[in-house]
């Protein structure tokens, strides 16, 4: 080690080292020449035979030096401030080269920081996250993905788990909070009251629950605020802990706020945290909420637990294990293995599967971005590199090594490359809020921090496009012919660089590409809204009723739906139906099917509608066989079904009188009528959709079904608020336009066209200025013959001609590759086209003209300045 | 830039061996070393500045020997290169291997 601790002093010191050397080699040739001198040579003669004698003295200096310092990391150092000066010296091509490829970085690193939020990182806010781990049940293959643990199963591995520090149980339901005058139903999670420690958050105002504040024997009205529900609706008021506030309807006290950086497990900034024993009280008219605390074969609470010291993930996964078949043998329940994950936002395979696949589309968008980049930033070094022929040329006559021009250069691209690494963390840091927030409504719904891996990744980005972009340039321009470049004849390299043409090429199909899928995108878009839904968007309202849930039981809102029905029809009011799920709703719900002739194996899942009569009248949807439900279906096995449903499972013949069983696999359904095909549930190409009458679905006073009512009488509004009125003015309805539901739902649809676009306008801008690079340096290049030309009388149309001719082969095949490879791209994007085809020749025609746009906006500046070439000068150059 | 060869006559390592064994009876400055090494091998052993100074550049870095700046016989001022505790080692188990080799040679030699 110490020959490295003088390695390094010496390196610090070098100057000094430097002139040292020097003053000893001038030493030595001084005896030398004094020897001489002896000798009875003249002082001049004896000089200059000491001189001859000592050889090359920097040879001999440059190799006392290279002793100490290992000979590259000097010469990378020389490199880099050589670099340094001579991008300084050229702002225009700098700023060009960062910002393109800057931006480039910039939307990968973004993207990787999502989905380093999304996928692999633990949830916000713990302390000493690598020890939080999640227990879940595996799902049965049918199925798939994993899911909750039923609450006794918790309860039996919270009692016996000893590798577990602490395990915490926690279940989403949403409550409604009245603060400030009004009420506002959201998320609420009703956790173990050991939740917070488990996961080690510490409250930022007042108390988490205390231990025992959970129990069930005498409930606690006690609630614990997060950090954004504080700020928006308590207004940050310090003195809200302590304060009691209304949720659906029961006084709770706030004892707590959570940190700004912890939003639970689902992301959401707005949410409540009450003690699971309050889940009863909260909803005593829900059956599933009031058993959910008992029943061993529920699945559905999520359970956290912090590792013990000393245990390893492995002999926590071991122990779990044996535990859950324990439980499932004394509860006589089939097994259902248990497994440990992480606290990742990501969990669950069908959730990540889908946001997987939007990532991995943005992925490849943003892959392309940066290869354009480098295409372009490649032909601004290469137009560079044509301009330093010369001093290349000198450099090589002299005897540099072709190895070490090729490294200067390359030193050259990576330096470029990690200053625009540098722009693109700070894009990182700042573009992912403002898109999560585009997207969700949410700030930070997980942790979007630029982390080491964000950096490496960033740094590695930088380095493979360095290669990408510098190493081609760096070989060209030192495979020159020495006496050409000496003459600084640009006009030899012309045939020299098909590779500015191909990287020309390659930028335009890039752009294209991207262009292409985000015009598609958009015309997917107009297409959805032009698109016929099936069934009546104008004219129509839906009505949301909320009833005090704590007052509505089962038989009440039973109750309540058939006084409403009885109230219309007798105040002789618009055409109306219920329906479970409001057409384009955020929720749908699913059922298993299978045929008759099918084991239980093959029960697939199909999405259902709860309707009542009057509801395909409501909505104008015909029925093309049998009959519309009708006042007693509900007490009978019926179901109708769509149009599409009955071609995929009945292929022909007559479907009304068919049967096949149901949810549960038990029942048989009988099918009375099949309706037309609609976009009831989805805008996107249709799916077999079922429609069940209520029949014993446990009606949830929290989720009302909707009434759909027409109104085509304008007075139908006030109808129906006047019924509802008479028979419980305490209950609240909200009215609006269908219309409006099938707008949101399309304005939700914007999202991928605009981060397209966004991506397809950056290609173009990156595009349009490499196509001006290009044009620019055809103009330089053949300046001379310009001017001939334009002497010899060649018109201006001439010489736009020959400053076109040069380059636009190149955009012309690249338009072209880039339309193929659209048209690729374009098949993965169908699902978001809505039936529109995937040629449509609309967005291929106008990406085309917009690229033709921006091709003759890039020429129209060279070409004028060639138009504007002095022939005397442009001959007297030379 | 090219590696440092000691000259081709030399076998390597050798030319550390024969400046360690000079400046191991008095501190010395690099032309004196040179003359010292001519004279001694009465002219046999020509050493170049160009392997010189890195020789003695890389037996500084390996802390064989120290350097101080001091008069020189004819008052000009030389940097003077001083055996170290570590050199003297170095100079003893080089020695030792150098001898070995010779006779192994040698051996060879006399056995054809």
């Amino acid at each position: 080690m110490p020959s490295l601790v003088r390695r390094l002093l010496y390196w610090i010191r070098s100057r000094q080292h430097d002139a040292a050397l020097d003053e000893e080699l001038e030493c030595h040739l001084a005896m030398k020449q004094e020897a001489l001198e002896r000798d009875g040579m003249t002082a001049g003669a004896a000089r200059a035979a000491a001189r001859r004698e000592m050889g090359n003295v920097t040879r001999a200096r440059e190799d006392a030096r290279a002793v100490w310092i290992w000979p590259w990391l000097e010469s990378a150092r020389q490199d880099v401030g050589y670099t340094v000066r001579s991008l300084t010296r050229q702002p225009g091509f700098t700023l060009t080269a960062l910002v393109v490829l800057g931006v480039a970085i910039g939307f990968n690193a973004s993207l990787f920081t999502v989905f380093a939020g999304l996928a692999y990182r633990p949830m916000a806010g713990l302390t000493d996250p690598d020890r939080v781990v999640s227990v879940s049940s595996v799902n049965p293959p049918r199925i798939g993905g994993t899911g909750g643990l039923s609450f006794p199963e918790y309860a039996f591995l919270a009692a016996r788990s000893k590798t577990f520090a602490g395990l915490a149980a926690a279940h989403p339901m949403s409550v409604r909070l009245e603060a400030g005058g009004t009420g506002r139903s959201m998320t609420s999670y009703f956790v173990t009251a050991n939740y917070f420690d488990v996961l080690g958050v510490r409250m930022e105002q007042g108390r988490g629950f205390l231990r025992g504040e959970d129990g069930r024997a005498s409930v606690q009205t006690v609630a614990i605020l997060s950090h954004a529900l504080w700020r928006t609706r308590f207004g940050s008021d310090p003195a809200a802990v302590g304060r009691e506030t209304r949720i659906n309807g029961i006084a709770f006290t706030i004892v707590g706020v959570a940190p700004p950086a912890f939003v639970g497990p689902a992301g959401a900034a707005q949410r409540i945290w009450l003690p699971i024993s309050a889940m009863p009280l909260l909803r005593p008219n829900d059956g599933f909420a009031a058993g959910m605390l008992d029943r061993a074969q529920d699945c559905c609470v999520s359970v956290t637990g912090r590792l013990a010291r000393d245990v390893t993930h492995e002999e926590a996964r071991a122990e779990v294990e044996v535990l859950g078949r324990r439980f499932s043998a004394s509860m006589n329940l089939p097994a259902r293995p248990l497994v440990l994950g992480g606290t990742q936002f990501l969990t669950g395979r069908r959730a990540a599967g889908t946001a997987l696949a939007i990532l991995g589309a943005l992925f490849l968008g943003v892959v392309l971005v940066l290869l354009i980049a480098c295409a372009n930033v490649g032909n601004l070094l290469l137009a560079r590199a044509a301009a330093r022929l010369g001093e290349i040329g000198v450099r090589l006559s002299l005897g540099a090594d072709r190895a070490r021009i090729v490294r200067q250069l390359l030193t050259e691209g990576f330096v470029l490359a990690l200053v625009a690494g540098l722009v693109g963390v700070l894009m990182a840091m700042w573009l992912p809020p403002i898109a999560i927030r585009l997207l969700s409504g949410e700030a930070r719904p997980f942790d979007l921090d630029v982390d080491r891996w964000v950096l490496l990744y960033v740094l590695g980005l930088a380095a493979i496009s360095c290669v990408a972009f510098a190493l081609a340039p760096a070989l060209h321009a030192t495979r020159l012919d020495i006496a050409a470049a000496l003459k600084d004849d640009a006009r030899l390299l012309k045939s020299r660089f098909p590779l500015r043409s191909a990287l020309l090429a390659a930028q335009v199909a890039i752009s294209v590409v991207l262009l292409a899928s985000a015009g598609l995108l958009l015309r997917g878009v107009a297409q959805a809204q032009v698109l016929d839904p099936g069934f009546r968007v104008d004219g129509v309202a839906i009505a949301t009723i909320e009833v005090q849930e704590t007052s509505y039981d089962q038989s009440r809102s039973r109750a309540l739906l058939a006084d409403l029905t009885a109230e219309l029809r007798r105040a002789r009011g618009p055409r109306f139906g219920f329906v479970s799920d409001e057409p384009l709703g955020d929720s749908s719900s699913f059922s298993g099917m299978r045929l008759r002739n099918e084991s239980v194996q093959e029960t697939r899942t199909i999405e259902v509608l709860r309707i009542s009569p009057g509801f395909f009248a409501t909505l104008g949807i015909p029925i093309l066989d049998g009959r519309d439900f009708v006042d007693g279906d509900q007490r009978r096995n019926v179901v109708i079904v769509n149009q599409s449903m009955a071609r995929q499972y009945w292929l022909d013949g007559r479907v009304v009188g068919e049967t096949f069983y149901g949810a549960g696999g038990q029942t048989l359904l009988e099918i009375v009528g099949v309706v037309a095909d609609s976009h009831v549930a989805d805008m996107r190409a249709v799916q077999p959709l079922m429609f069940l009458p209520p029949g014993e679905y446990p009606l949830d006073a929290g989720r009302l079904p909707r009434l759909l009512f027409s109104t085509d009488d304008p007075s139908a509004v006030a109808t129906v608020a006047a019924a509802v009125e008479r028979i419980d003015p305490g209950i609240r309805v909200e009215i609006t336009p269908l219309r409006d539901r099938l707008e949101d739902w399309l304005g939700g649809l914007s999202l991928a066209p605009l981060m397209a676009s966004t991506l397809g306008a950056f290609a173009l801008g990156v595009a349009t200025v490499g196509m001006l690079g290009v044009f620019s340096f055809a103009v330089r290049q053949r300046t001379r013959e310009i001017g001939i030309r334009i002497a010899l009388g060649a018109s201006a149309r001439d010489v736009i001609g020959l400053v076109l001719a040069s380059n636009t082969k190149a955009v012309i095949a690249g338009m072209c590759v880039g339309g193929i490879g659209a048209m690729a791209a374009s098949q993965v994007l169908r699902s978001a086209l809505f039936g529109l085809s995937p040629l449509d020749p609309i967005a291929y025609g106008g990406v085309m003209l917009v690229f033709t746009a921006a091709a003759c906006a890039a020429s129209y500046v060279p070409a004028r300045g060639a138009m504007r070439i002095d022939p005397v000068r442009a001959l007297r150059y030379e | 830039m090219a590696k440092t060869t000691p000259p081709p006559d030399l076998l390597p390592g050798t030319l550390d061996l024969l400046i360690l064994k000079i400046l191991a009876r008095d501190s010395m400055h690099g032309y004196g070393i040179a003359q010292h090494l001519k004279a001694a091998s009465d002219e046999v052993l020509q050493v170049g500045e160009s392997s010189l100074y890195p020789a003695l550049q890389r037996l500084l870095l390996s802390g064989c020997v120290k350097a101080e700046w001091g008069a020189s016989e004819n008052n000009r001022r030389a940097r003077f290169y001083t055996l170290t505790a570590t050199g003297r080692k170095r100079l003893a188990a080089e020695r030792e291997e150098f001898d070995r080799i010779i006779v192994a040679i040698h051996k060879v030699l006399a056995a054809s």
